[in-house]
């Protein structure tokens, strides 16, 4: 059974519920996306055992609900959190990854910082993907995982619909770089279709295809799901697989995979 | 050596066939010398074997013949060759040989540091000087079964009974057992007597007095099979083990999970990768719980038992209905992959907690 938590998921939270009261001023306008949302959403599924945790935490920036002041990167930087080379990305003391990402529909012109007014080009960075993360979203109460910490912090969670978009841009950017990390994005994939029901799924798919912010990325996401997940052979389950390291279970692995995605498909949320 | 049809050999051709067998089991370049009948002072053996290894270090086993031997015999069998042995020759090695020896004989042989030899291919030899280990499986299945006599506990009935056997705790009466478990009295009976002549069970007129439960249910798998006595189908859930638990709590279906998928919840191992699941109805189960049928890629095994005795004293656990430990322990000890070593677990489970599962 699943058992104490990780240790590393253990550090992963206390790091994201440091950035979190770090941010509290500001708090309106983050919200949580990546791997970190995913579990929220789909618990300790089945495949804890063998899959290694994420460490970091991801917040993905509404650019429209940020105030002027107080400044992003002078609210980290208070807290500890010390800024890497790329923009966006940030360390904790304990060195726990942050990333401060951006949709690039709303990042403003440039190549990898967003453009943030007063805030600057460094303290998030443009990605796409996430553009879904400012409309399906919800508020959830988060709870640190140590006993003797009994912080919780109450803020937006990027749905299971925007998380399924920015998993499938982030597998389709990288497929063909043999990267172990997107492996796990993969898998992640996986637990959101196995924990969310197929109908509200497809309606929250289409909720974000209406949204003019996100119909494009979401559109693509969705044409991409049938060629990385749609087959036995299609790379997204090899992904999968690997990183379930669960080479036993590979063809349950990808019959789940296929008819999840299949099911998902039948509700036509091709926009 | 051909075995004889309908009869099983003589002592005189079990003792040649001992004498056949070690001289081709030893080692090349020893030698082997026998008599039979060998007087030792006051004790007669029934077969003296002097093993010489190129050395010239000698190995004696002082061997008791039987022409057929029960479980149940074993044990004044062991008592009267060891009688020989501690008194006339303490340097010999004591073995019991017959026709035929079942695995539960050849068991309690092992346990009394006893070797034997049957005419099946079944040997154990072991003497520390000179070192010599024997060993070699024969066949598991008596080759002159007695025809009045129930032989396997193959089929419904037979696992009915041990099931009641197993699961109460005695003494009791036949008829008394018969009442509370619905089981005929004419098949506990039959099992009985079966299960008394391998010295699993003990009776005092009649009523059972003492049950060795372990070795009850490892007789039964002897003749039963998860996955062949059962008719099974495989299916998919895709939302995994734990969407599958889900929707478990709250069917109305009648269904008891087994295996491993069970086991888990007795006693924390690795979790299930595969869920075995018996129900009355699989395709009614598959429909009802939104199951796939696919080619490929399967986690739920959904079992139609040989017999409704699989539902009876299920026990609720984790808000799931799971088989009773006596039925699990079987199914694991005969199921695939790591299930036969997580029953031996559970075995151990059981020993420390009979007052948990057994009435």
């Amino acid at each position: 059974m699943s058992g104490a938590p990780n240790l590393l998921y253990v550090r992963a939270r206390a790091a994201l519920l440091d950035a979190a009261e770090a941010l509290a001023e500001q708090l309106d306008a983050v919200v949580l996306v990546g791997a970190q949302a995913v579990y929220l959403h789909t618990g300790d599924a089945d495949f804890v055992a063998t899959a290694p945790y994420t460490t970091d935490a991801d917040f993905c920036v509404a650019p429209d609900n940020l105030n002027d002041e107080p400044l992003l990167y002078e609210l980290l930087q208070d807290r500890g959190f010390s800024p890497g080379e790329q923009p966006g990305s940030w360390r904790s003391r304990d060195g726990i990854p942050v990333d401060l990402m951006v949709p690039e529909a709303l990042a403003g012109a440039g190549s990898r910082g967003a453009r943030l007014g007063p805030h600057g080009k460094r303290v998030a960075r443009r990605a796409k993907g996430l553009e879904g993360a400012l409309v399906d979203r919800k508020r959830m109460e988060i709870v640190s995982l140590e006993s003797k910490d009994d912080r919780s912090v109450v803020m937006s969670v990027a749905g299971p619909a925007a998380l399924l978009v920015a998993k499938v841009h982030k597998i389709a950017e990288r497929t063909g770089t043999s990267d172990r990390i997107t492996d796990k994005d993969a898998l992640d994939v996986l637990r959101l279709l196995q924990a969310t029901d197929t109908a509200t799924l497809a309606a929250r798919l289409m909720d974000l295809a209406d949204n003019r912010d996100s119909t494009k990325v979401t559109a693509e996401a969705v044409s991409q799901l049938a060629p990385l997940f749609g087959s036995p052979d299609a790379v997204g389950i090899s992904m999968a697989v690997r990183a379930a390291r669960a080479d036993a279970e590979a063809d349950m692995i990808s019959a789940s995979f296929t008819t999840l995605v299949s099911d998902l498909l039948k509700y036509q949320v091709d926009p | 050596m051909p075995l004889p049809d309908k009869q099983p050999p003589t002592a005189t051709q079990v003792a040649r066939h001992v004498e056949r067998a070690l001289a081709e089991r030893i080692p090349s370049g020893w030698s082997l010398y026998a008599r039979t009948e060998a007087p030792t002072g006051r004790y007669q053996v029934d077969l003296l074997a002097e093993i010489a290894s190129p050395a010239g270090a000698t190995a004696v086993l002082a061997v008791e013949i039987k022409r057929t031997l029960e479980p149940r015999g074993v044990l004044q069998a062991v008592e009267q060759i060891s009688a020989i042995t501690n008194r006339a020759l303490p340097r010999a090695v004591p073995v019991v040989a017959a026709s035929y020896l079942s695995p539960r004989a050849r068991a309690i042989l092992r346990d009394h540091g006893v070797g034997y030899i049957d005419t099946t291919g079944n040997v154990r030899i072991e003497a520390a000087t000179p070192g010599l280990f024997i060993s070699a499986d024969g066949v598991d299945r008596d080759p002159w079964p007695r025809d009045h006599k129930l032989q396997s506990l193959r089929g419904r009935g037979a696992a009915r009974a041990v099931r009641a056997i197993v699961d109460t705790i005695p003494p009791y009466g036949v008829r008394e057992l018969a009442q509370s478990t619905s089981v005929s009295a004419p098949t506990l009976s039959r099992v009985l007597d079966l299960l008394e002549r391998e010295a699993i069970v003990t009776r005092v007129r009649g009523a059972v007095s003492a049950v060795d439960w372990q070795g009850a249910i490892r007789r039964w798998t002897e003749d039963y099979d998860q996955t062949e006595s059962n008719t099974s189908t495989v299916a998919l859930e895709p939302r995994g083990l734990t969407a599958l638990e889900k929707k478990l709590r709250t069917t109305k279906l009648r269904y008891v999970a087994t295996g491993a998928f069970a086991a888990q919840r007795f006693d924390p191992i690795a979790p299930a990768r595969q869920a075995a699941i018996y129900v009355t109805d699989a395709i009614e189960f598959i429909d009802h719980l939104g199951l796939r049928e696919t080619e490929a890629g399967t986690n739920v095994v959904i079992l139609e038992p040989f017999d409704p005795v699989v539902f009876d004293r299920a026990v609720a656990c984790d808000g799931l209905r799971c088989v009773a430990p006596s039925q699990l322990a079987a199914d694991l000890l005969t199921g695939p992959g790591r299930e036969p070593s997580q029953g031996e677990h559970l075995l151990k489970w059981m020993e420390n907690n009979e007052h948990v599962w057994r009435s």
